[in-house]
């Protein structure tokens, strides 16, 4: 009222300058700024208001989270106990490096972990295929404490196992309890899920065909190589070379004459290398293959957990879009991470519908939940992520989930139970 | 360290004891630098309870990772200035 009878001041008399109520209370002659100035106040205003309140929100939103999960902390543990120790598997996604990973780990998972007094292990991953690597290493050598494999003797095994002995000589026990690993990400989860298959169902120790990588034929010298990463898949049709030749042949190479000239060597030094041995099994090998007799019953619980990640110009707005909604990516991101933490109840991994577009309406098929995880993640991949890979790349991320029975049906899904869900709703 | 450079004469049993007696020293100001630093950041002085809980515990074994893992930099970087000098110099 005292901006319009302002504006139309200049047509009446000064008596009527200022609202008569405002005049009573006191209250000087307001007025409004000018009309750009209100522009300029108004977008600035909404924006910064919009990130102010969702910060605010997302601490509000971690902190529901850490209180839920708190009491753990408090509870004693004794020296002879180590804490409890979560797996955390983190890759850098692709087209981008490991630090876009770690933040995200940073501001949303590594608080609630903290707030619940957690001992954790990251199996980080630069490249595609370390944590493939990573994982497959850690279940060999598992099976190699529980003494499957070549027997070592006693001094090698003090060597290779020295922490373990020494706390086993210690008395410092694990803790009694279920451990998890939480996987971030769906290009993380695919490499998990590969590692696993082949660390309880692979051969303990690195075949010995294996060893001789880098011998070249001398007749194929196009890049023909004993026993690489799988390219077979049929996903993979651009890479048509001679590659293909040797795709069941890892776990079977033919023996290749092992003289090599100079020139020969000097060729293949320039080339790069695979970051890693081969796998020592292959997907197309899994149903032949024999499960590890030392396999847990439960594969420890997992957890997947979102990582959103977008890369390129034109997301732009989608990208805006979710830095003023970081707010519920902490909700969700909690949830999933305070289910791990409290580890009150976990459920097997079940069927479920394929979201597909390819198939028929009304034709649904159901496959195992675990090809499923966080499958709407594929689509924000960046594009290079679908070129034909060269050889010593692994192409894990594009190719199908392959699981085998007897493994899927001991994995198991952390969750949050409906008490849980209650307290949080009352915290928040 | 000292017997880099050259034939030096072998230590005699008192430099001997006297390298004993300063490494003894040595890890057990450590020790004790150790167990004061942690203490005083990990454990809140409000005593409720006599046993360690499980924050704490954990906040532990990060500050004593931490520590030595500064420790181990630290005397590198000493080792390697002091090889600097003794290079530089000699």
């Amino acid at each position: 009222a005292g901006a319009a009878s302002a504006a139309t001041a200049p047509n009446k008399k000064p008596a009527m300058d200022q609202n008569p109520a405002f005049k009573a209370m006191g209250l000087p002659r307001l007025r409004l700024p000018s009309r750009n100035w209100l522009i300029f106040l108004s977008i600035t205003g909404s924006i910064a208001g919009a990130i102010t309140y969702d910060r605010w929100q997302t601490r509000r939103v971690k902190q529901k989270w850490c209180d839920l999960v708190s009491h753990l902390a408090e509870e004693p543990l004794s020296s002879h106990h180590m804490p409890r120790r979560l797996t955390i598997y983190l890759a850098a996604p692709p087209a981008d490096g490991l630090r876009s990973a770690r933040e995200h780990f940073t501001n949303y998972i590594k608080p609630i972990l903290v707030a619940g007094g957690m001992d954790w292990d990251v199996v980080e991953g630069r490249r595609e295929g370390d944590v493939r690597f990573k994982t497959a290493e850690r279940v060999r050598r598992k099976r190699k404490r529980g003494g499957e494999g070549e027997v070592l003797s006693e001094e090698e095994r003090e060597k290779a196992f020295v922490v373990d002995m020494l706390r086993e000589k210690a008395g410092t026990t694990e803790y009694p309890g279920v451990a998890g690993d939480l996987v971030i990400g769906r290009h993380a989860w695919k490499e998990y899920l590969r590692g696993l298959h082949e660390g309880w169902l692979g051969p303990p120790d690195a075949p010995p065909k294996l060893e001789e990588t880098g011998v070249v034929d001398e007749l194929d010298s196009a890049a023909h190589r004993p026993g690489q990463a799988s390219l077979g898949d049929a996903a993979v049709k651009g890479a048509v070379n001679v590659i293909e030749a040797n795709t069941p042949g890892s776990a079977q190479s033919e023996d290749h004459p092992s003289d090599v000239s100079d020139a020969q060597k000097e060729e293949e030094e320039e080339k790069p290398k695979p970051r890693h041995p081969p796998p020592y099994i292959l997907p197309s090998a899994y149903a032949s293959a024999q499960l590890s007799p030392s396999t847990p019953e439960t594969i420890g619980p997992s957890a997947p957990i979102r990582f959103p990640h977008i890369l390129g110009i034109r997301n732009t707005p989608i990208r805006v879009y979710r830095f003023l909604n970081r707010r519920y990516l902490a909700d969700a991101v909690g949830r999933d991470v305070a289910a791990a933490v409290l580890a009150s109840s976990y459920r097997p991994y079940t069927h479920v519908a394929q979201k597909d577009e390819d198939s028929a309406p009304g034709v649904e098929r159901t496959v195992p939940e675990q090809t499923q995880v966080l499958a709407h993640e594929e689509k924000e991949w960046w594009k290079t992520v679908r070129e034909p890979r060269k050889e010593h790349e692994e192409s894990v991320w594009i190719e199908e989930v392959v699981l085998d029975e007897r493994l899927a049906a001991r994995m198991r899904k952390f969750e949050l139970s409906g008490e849980d869900e209650v307290r949080a709703r009352r915290i928040a | 360290m000292s017997f880099l450079f050259g034939q030096r004469p072998q230590p005699t049993s008192a430099e001997k004891i006297a390298a004993a007696e300063a490494e003894i020293e040595m890890v057990s100001n450590m020790f004790n630098q150790l167990v004061d630093t942690c203490a005083r950041k990990c454990i809140p002085p409000q005593y409720r309870e006599s046993d360690l809980n499980k924050g704490e515990s954990v906040c532990l074994d990060r500050c004593v990772a931490k520590f030595f893992d500064v420790n181990v930099k630290v005397s590198e970087k000493m080792q390697t200035e002091a090889a600097q000098r003794q290079g530089g110099a000699g």
